[in-house]
């Protein structure tokens, strides 16, 4: 991404990140050389392929990558300013819940069924606010209120909640101790559309109030649109295009994300069937040399079964990972 | 809810009223036999029951009744002791070995193997043997041969409930490993745990009564039941009502505490809710 004149201290940089999982079969490269960066206050939308490593990249950003199998081989990772990979156990504590916090895809299975829904919220409030049990117990109420959920459902358990009230209840964990980078992994995947909408609604209002930045991590590109300041598009563990929300859905150029946006039905077209991109996603055990859309794309070029493409810039903060773009590499 | 479940179930409430009867025989003892349960009184040995003795007197004249009375605080404290120690041991390290994979799990879940590799009878005759007799190695042995039992069905629990999504949700929000352990993991696996507990009361009971009976257990003239059984053994033919009632009220609290335990099991499952 281009430096200009006037833009705000990057919240989250991630440079170089290499994570694979060293299993049985063979070490799965989950992300490979992945670059990101998101500003203070903005909310970039990671979306991608299931497979592409989103969820593996979130996961790296928390170091919660499960390890074994999972190594962060390479790369680094920098919260505002703070380079995390090196932080010990005691200090990654200190940040998880505080300074990041994550929602998780499902609602249902992250809450604790043992324990009421206010004393969940008051443990995050009571680990990083050093606060006395009863003042944790009323901010905690007080994050209820801010969801929606009204203060006396604070002694319920879970499973007295419905999804969608359950997934309030984790943003209300997320967001008790108003963390500067709030990731969101599929926050409405298990959620049916109603209440997506609802979910989706109380994130952006929340957003102005309690959090800094945001990752949200998603294959909706709808939602990516309704949520993003920016976009990054990834596949097989790379980002391969990213730009502002305007310039990618006006004037997107990786092969690949045309090949998602065809894919996605038009209100203003009629088109008798939408196309699909040709092919699988590569498997992460065994990727393709050079770049690793080839094999499924249209507009291969000799030299894109060689070589790996890097980043050409394409327009304002616009980015690309493709030969097609490249001044030097297209030609050879 | 728990309690509503738990009322159907005839089996559980019929187990819970035998033991809460045995459990108000020990509390209020001193009412109930408001004697001396040592004093002999060699002229009236080995009586047959009557109305002075109800359950008759023993080989030294003392009355049956008053010695089960007592004899119900030594064999369930000794009972509900072993399972506390070996419960809480149990579990902790079958918490710490379920919760850290890798070599930490192994060393303890092969000491465990260990301690399984011997009968579970002959490895408490062994620990007495090192100790020596008395109620208390008792207790100790028996609560060293239940473990391992703990340590297994906790460490499988844990491993269980430790892959779930909110243990990863509960790291995302900053929580340490102890605090993920005792209170994330730890309320999760409580129901076997319960379960187990209820059960091994009733088999501690079995086993100390079984080390009093060998005379490795609590020693005379403590009133105790299965060292009442032992005393009374040589006169099984000619007075078979000194060893009828210390067998009988073992029977009824190990009944007691399978009925609970069943119950429990039948009712904290969640595959069955």
């Amino acid at each position: 991404m281009s430096e200009l004149p006037g833009r705000t201290q990057p919240l989250l940089e991630i440079e170089n990140l290499h994570v694979e999982y060293r299993t049985l079969d063979g070490i799965v490269k989950a992300v490979n050389g992945l670059n990101l960066r998101i500003d203070e206050g903005k909310a970039l939308g990671l979306v991608g392929e299931t497979g592409a490593g989103k969820t593996t990249t979130a996961l790296a950003v928390m170091k919660l990558v499960p390890t074994p199998p999972g190594v962060i081989t390479a790369g680094s990772v920098r919260i505002a300013g703070r380079e995390i990979l090196p932080l010990g156990d005691a200090e990654m504590q200190h940040l998880r819940g505080n300074q990041v916090s994550m929602i998780f895809q499902n609602p249902m299975a992250s809450l604790n069924p043992v324990h009421d829904v206010g004393s969940q919220i008051a443990e995050v409030i009571r680990l990083h606010q050093g606060v006395s049990p009863r003042e944790a117990r009323v901010r905690a109420a007080g994050m209820l209120r801010a969801v929606g959920i009204p203060e006396n459902r604070a002694g319920d358990f879970p499973h007295e909640f419905s999804g969608g009230m359950k997934q309030r209840v984790m943003i209300a964990i997320a967001l008790a101790c108003r963390p500067r980078l709030l990731i969101a992994d599929e926050p409405t995947t298990a959620l049916d559309v109603t209440i997506q909408a609802q979910v989706i609604d109380l994130i952006k209002s929340l957003k102005r109030d309690y959090s800094g930045a945001q990752l949200l991590i998603t294959h909706d590109l709808g939602l990516v649109a309704e949520m993003c300041d920016d976009v990054a598009v990834m596949y097989a563990g790379r980002v391969v295009e990213k730009a502002d929300i305007a310039e990618l859905f006006q004037n997107p150029r990786h092969p690949y994300t045309l090949g998602l946006f065809g894919s996605l039905p038009n209100l203003k077209k009629s088109v008798h069937r939408l196309r699909s991109i040709g092919g699988l996603s590569p498997d992460p055990k065994m990727l393709p040399r050079g770049c690793p859309f080839h094999p499924r794309c249209a507009e291969r070029m000799d030299v894109c079964t060689e070589r790996t493409p890097s980043e050409s810039v394409v327009g304002a903060g616009h980015t690309v990972c493709c030969w097609k773009y490249s001044e030097s590499g297209g030609t050879r | 809810m728990f309690w509503r479940r738990f009322k159907r179930d005839r089996n559980a409430v019929a187990g819970l009223v035998i033991i809460t009867l045995i459990v108000l025989m020990a509390v209020f003892a001193p009412v109930l036999a408001p004697f001396d349960i040592n004093a002999q009184d060699l002229a009236h040995r080995r009586e047959a029951p009557s109305k002075a003795h109800p359950f008759g007197t023993d080989i030294f004249g003392r009355d049956i009744l008053g010695r089960i009375v007592y004899g119900a605080r030594t064999t369930l404290l000794a009972g509900v002791l072993c399972v506390l120690v070996g419960g809480v041991v149990g579990s902790a390290l079958g918490l710490v070995a379920g919760y850290y994979e890798g070599w930490v799990s192994a060393a303890i879940m092969r000491a465990m193997d260990v301690l399984l590799a011997f009968p579970y009878f002959l490895l408490a005759i062994l620990i007495v043997a090192v100790l020596g007799p008395g109620l208390v190695n008792a207790v100790i042995a028996v609560s060293v041969t239940n473990v391992p039992n703990y340590a297994r069905v906790v460490r499988s629990s844990a491993m269980v409930v430790k892959r779930h999504e909110m243990i990863e949700a509960a790291r995302a929000m900053g929580a340490s490993d102890a605090r993920i352990i005792f209170d994330h993991v730890l309320p999760n696996v409580l129901a076997p745990i319960i379960v187990l507990s209820t059960v091994g009361v009733a088999s501690a009971v079995i086993s100390t009564a079984a080390l009093g009976f060998l005379g490795l257990g609590a020693q005379p003239p403590t009133a105790e039941w299965g060292l009442m059984l032992s005393e009374g053994r040589s006169y099984i033919t000619a007075s078979p009502h000194i060893t009828f009632f210390p067998g009988l009220f073992i029977v009824l609290l190990v009944l007691g505490f399978n009925l609970l335990g069943d119950g429990l099991r039948d009712i904290l499952d969640p595959r069955l809710k």
